[in-house]
């Protein structure tokens, strides 16, 4: 029979480490190589796969009056969930905003021009003071309820839903919402001089919930925004075949 | 007699004289009053509007909303005293 090596009966001398080097021990590794590779895939996927909130979150446009803010930041509003991102915040174009500002102007100065025609007057005195405050007064409340009906009338887009802010008088509210997986069709209609020039128009997106239509009014570049409400469906359909639906 | 009891004399007492200047000042009070109420709805609107969106401009908003009820309720005093 061979003669079988037996390191313990071995005579030969172990190999002595140089007093100055320092040998480390191979660590044993934890997780198989494998597994490893996995999770490195797995992560690059992850990367390659990021979400539309996140792609966006580089393409942050915001400004306090913007028609279109992508990503607003601290923008929450009433109904949020916990984990709902806000993605578009969107308002009527600032332009639209003219007929009342011209108006606005025109009624500050119609007192000026009244009395300049209207030189010699049978009303006393104290009536026409507290008229021409009285009259600015409903200036500045006319002007400040155009710009409040303006500034919070809003839709917003999160990464779960449409939420529609609607304010049709100052006393009045409506707020209605539909998840982003009911949208069946989406119109852009933009026509007119205005529009044209500013490029601004309107977005009108028919659902199978209980509110048939959505839409976001004269807001800029509504192009963007049905691309946006495009990558945002793309993710959702995504998140139903992965089963990942919250 | 200050203008506020002028105002009340007016009131009670018909023979006094209701002249068109009474009747302008008694139809100005009561819209005013009405627009007080307006003002009053105003802030109570611009708190449920920065509720249902919040994050930006709440704050001056609500100090417009106030200052606009100020307003009115100078006027409505200025009003009450000067006419």
């Amino acid at each position: 029979m061979p003669d079988i090596f037996d390191a313990s009966k071995s005579k030969e001398k172990p190999i002595k480490k140089p007093a100055g080097i320092v040998m480390k021990e191979a660590k044993p590794k934890t997780k198989p190589e494998k597994a490893a590779k996995l999770e490195l895939k797995e992560a690059e996927v992850k990367k390659k796969r990021q979400s539309v909130a996140e792609v966006l979150k580089r393409e942050r446009t915001t400004g306090l009056f913007a028609s279109v803010s992508v990503r607003p930041p601290k923008i929450k509003f009433d109904t949020q969930e916990k984990d709902e991102e806000v993605i578009l915040l969107l308002r009527k174009h600032p332009i639209t905003n003219f007929g009342w500002i011209f108006l606005t102007l025109v009624f500050a100065g119609a007192p000026l021009l009244v009395f300049n025609i209207f030189t010699e007057s049978f009303i006393p005195q104290r009536f026409m003071m507290v008229s021409i405050l009285a009259w600015y007064t409903v200036t500045i409340s006319f002007a400040f309820e155009k710009f409040l009906l303006w500034f919070f009338t809003v839709s917003i887009v999160t990464d779960e839903r449409i939420v529609d802010v609607d304010y049709p008088t100052l006393l009045y509210r409506r707020i209605s919402d539909t998840k982003l997986d009911k949208i069946q069709d989406k119109t852009v209609a933009m026509g007119g001089l205005f529009q044209s020039i500013f490029n601004y128009g309107d977005v009108i997106i028919q659902t199978a919930g209980e509110q048939p239509e959505f839409e976001f009014a004269k807001i800029s570049n509504p192009e963007r925004v049905v691309k946006i409400l495009n990558m945002l469906l793309l993710e959702e359909e995504q998140e139903v075949l992965e089963g990942r639906v919250r | 007699m200050t203008p506020f009891e002028k105002f009340i004399d007016n009131l009670i007492n018909f023979e006094g004289g209701f002249d068109l200047w009474s009747i302008l000042k008694i139809l100005a009070l009561i819209l005013l009053l009405f627009y007080i109420v307006f003002g009053v709805a105003v802030i109570r609107q611009v708190g449920l509007m920065s509720k249902a969106l919040n994050g930006s401009l709440e704050f001056p908003v609500k100090i417009i909303a106030w200052i606009h009820l100020g307003l009115i309720v100078f006027l409505f005093i200025l009003a009450l005293l000067a006419l």
